[in-house]
């Protein structure tokens, strides 16, 4: 009898203790500002032309959905004045994020990668503080006709100075590879 | 190793009353743990993972320092514990538990501009437990003990951190009612049998990606959780209920003194955890995106083992096999790589199966002398998932640990111990290998996250010395190395294998005081 007696008050105590839940607000959304979505390279011919667009685009950041990638054509013996660009496009407006990699230039640098045959050269014409490469800003010069890809690699805290990517070490902000054909 | 320090604070505070017929007990206890998490294994894509994981070497090595930076991880956990029993004739013992912990976890990532400093999570969790036990005998040979259990849980994940949300806010409500009877059927046998009851809700509040959300298909099967959306996110409220039975038989054979045969039966289920149900996205200090399932149901396992048993003086030995066969068994493996701007990502995904576990504990210890003893132990386990007819992932290699202790309770209660700790390689893995593209060598390559580290041996060493500080206080000094050799050694388990070596020589002390 006694047992009984005990069992049915230790359901009632739990029972009380579960119904004095709080009635709860909903959460309050997490708009990531470090998430990089776009990439976006600029080339303007030296001596004026139509500039050429590189972009990738990724506007679910971390999401299944791939990003979205564009790309255009160099003319042969051009040389282009070249620019970076990244953004967060999952807030409104979307953050320049170029403007913290200036900010932080020290802990930063930017990387071009050629494959596949590509015939270009790369300069670096933007540098940190201490006067390493920054790459934000570079020029590009278009050789003979070709074709293969450029990639550019954001580094976070690479070595400095150093003698490329494969060196460089620091984790990857972004990469970008794009298909590019030299007419 | 860059990064690898940790700091440790604990206290705790133990305030008793005994009385004639009853016992009450606070306990409360403090631990803080900042833990550095190591450099090199903080990475961007898939091509620095292939850097990573091809190289012998941590990609990131700076010079020796004590300080812990990001990425790191800063733990708090507080627990206030009320423990009282009380006997009453004919009824048995009656004890009643209230337990209340709160865990705050902190970790800080290598982070940019104005968030440098901001922790990238930030998860407080409070749970409180309340425990009621009944001990009693009712006839002379039936021993049965019942009980129930409450528990409420609340988990908030801090929004200022500006970074997703690992593990959602959640509540959660456990009740657990368990009986359990034990009937001396004659002298050497013993039966037993136990039955439990879990009753499991849990309130969310989880956003998705609406990518995610659609490419899932949660937009057919779960339209009605969705409670508002935004430019690319969901805000869903998943309630969930489990209903989790368990049962329990066994039986003791004691054939004399010496010898003893236990035979269990079990049947558990357990529901599936929030970081299963709802993890998505990328777990930054593993560097790989994890995804979880809110379809799971309850894993249901049922275990036979079988434990022969002799104990004497000089030479005791135990021998377990088991056999666990689990449905619905969630586990973890990689399934694909994910393209982002950020490069390409290790996906992790829960998925559950039907498993079979199968293996075997072996204990010896054999005193051969006056303070001198031998110990033995060795362990295997093989897991398969019966549903791709394949190894399961992560099972522990067969391993074997056998040592010898001089003891002299005359000498300050001296003890001294070397252990040698044998880790076979694990012969039998799935095949979870994906392929990367990588642009700048223009070729595919293999990331293996399958092959399992190779065997290795550690010798460990301890001891103690006990000092009496007065009549009642005991100061007990003890010191201790691991990896006597400094052995460098991967362990399959930690994830971290794929970045560097694990611990090499370690230099322990510590210090008790009894009073």
């Amino acid at each position: 009898m006694k047992t009984i007696k005990f069992l049915s008050t230790a359901v009632f105590a739990t029972l009380l203790f579960v119904s004095c839940s709080s009635d709860d607000d909903t959460p309050e959304p997490v708009n990531e500002e470090e998430v990089i979505t776009t990439l976006t390279v600029t080339l303007s011919p030296q001596g004026g032309g139509t500039p050429i667009t590189l972009q990738t685009r990724d506007l679910d950041g971390n999401g299944p959905n791939v990003p979205v990638v564009t790309s255009g054509n160099l003319v042969a013996g051009v040389t282009y004045n070249g620019s970076i660009i990244i953004l967060n496009e999952t807030v409104n407006p979307p953050e320049d994020i170029t403007e913290e990699v200036k900010d932080e230039d020290l802990d930063h640098q930017f990387f071009y990668t050629l494959g596949g045959g590509l015939n270009v050269t790369t300069t670096y014409t933007s540098f940190d503080s201490e006067g390493n490469p920054l790459g934000t800003d570079f020029t590009l010069t278009a050789g003979a006709a070709s074709s293969g890809t450029l990639t550019f690699t954001l580094r976070h805290l690479p070595t400095k100075p150093n003698t490329g990517l494969s060196e460089a070490g620091g984790e990857t902000d972004i990469t970008a590879t794009f298909n590019v054909t030299v007419q | 190793m860059s990064n690898t320090g940790a700091s440790e604070r604990n206290f705790s505070l133990n305030v008793g009353l005994n009385g004639f017929d009853y016992v009450i007990e606070t306990y409360y206890s403090l631990f803080k743990n900042e833990v550095g998490i190591l450099r090199a294994s903080h990475l961007g894509g898939a091509e620095d993972q292939i850097r990573a994981i091809g190289s012998d070497r941590p990609l990131f090595i700076r010079d020796f320092a004590y300080e812990i930076d990001a990425p790191s991880q800063d733990v708090t956990h507080n627990l206030a514990r009320l423990k009282a029993f009380k006997r009453f004739d004919g009824l048995g013992k009656v004890s009643f538990q209230y337990d209340y912990q709160k865990n705050n976890r902190l970790e800080f990532d290598i982070r940019r501009g104005s968030d440098r400093d901001k922790a990238s999570l930030d998860l407080q969790l409070d749970t409180h437990t309340l425990m009621f036990d009944l001990d009693s005998k009712i006839f002379d040979l039936v021993n049965f003990k019942t009980g129930i259990v409450g528990r409420y849980q609340k988990n908030f994940a801090d929004p200022n951190t500006g970074v997703r949300r690992l593990i959602p806010d959640y509540e959660k409500y456990d009740v657990g009612v368990y009986g359990i009877a034990d009937y001396k059927f004659n002298d050497k046998l013993i039966l037993e049998a136990g039955a439990r009851f879990d009753f499991t809700y849990m309130d969310v509040f989880k956003f998705y990606r609406t990518s995610f959300w659609e490419s899932r298909n949660y937009d057919v099967l779960f339209p009605e959780i969705v409670i508002e959306e935004l430019d690319n996110q969901i805000l869903t409220n998943p309630q969930l209920n489990y209903n989790n039975a368990s049962a329990t038989l066994g039986a003791t054979y004691t054939f004399n003194d010496e010898y003893k045969l236990f035979f269990n039966y079990s049947l558990a289920s357990r529901a599936p955890n929030p970081s299963e149900l709802f993890s998505e996205g990328l777990h930054h200090s593993a560097s790989r995106i994890e995804l979880g399932d809110l379809r799971f149901n309850s894993e249901i396992g049922n275990k036979i083992s079988l434990t022969f048993q002799k104990e004497n003086d000089t030479f005791s030995f135990s021998i377990n096999p088991f056999l666990n066969s689990i449905r619905d068994f969630i586990v973890i493996e990689p399934t694909e790589i994910q393209q982002t701007i950020r490069g390409n990502f290790q996906v992790w995904e829960y998925r559950q199966t039907n498993a079979q576990l199968l293996g075997v504990d072996v204990d010896a210890s054999y005193a051969f002398a006056k303070n001198l003893s031998l110990d033995h132990q060795f362990s295997i386990v093989k897991g398969y998932d019966r549903t791709r007819n394949e190894p399961l992932i992560s099972m522990p290699p067969v391993n074997t640990k056998n040592g010898i202790v001089y003891q002299n309770a005359k000498l300050k209660n001296i003890r001294l111990q070397l252990q040698s700790e044998y880790v076979f390689r694990q012969n039998e893995f799935p095949d979870n290998n994906f392929t990367v593209f990588i642009p700048e060598t223009q070729t595919t390559q293999t990331v293996d996250l399958s092959t399992p580290p190779a065997a290795y041996h550690l010798l460990n060493f301890n001891s103690s010395l006990d000092f009496k500080v007065n009549q009642k206080s005991t100061l007990t000094v003890g010191a201790g190395i691991t990896n006597l050799f400094d052995t460098a050694y991967r362990n399959y388990l930690n994830r971290l294998r794929y970045y560097a070596d694990d611990l090499g020589r370690n230099f322990l002390l510590n210090f008790k005081f009894n009073y």
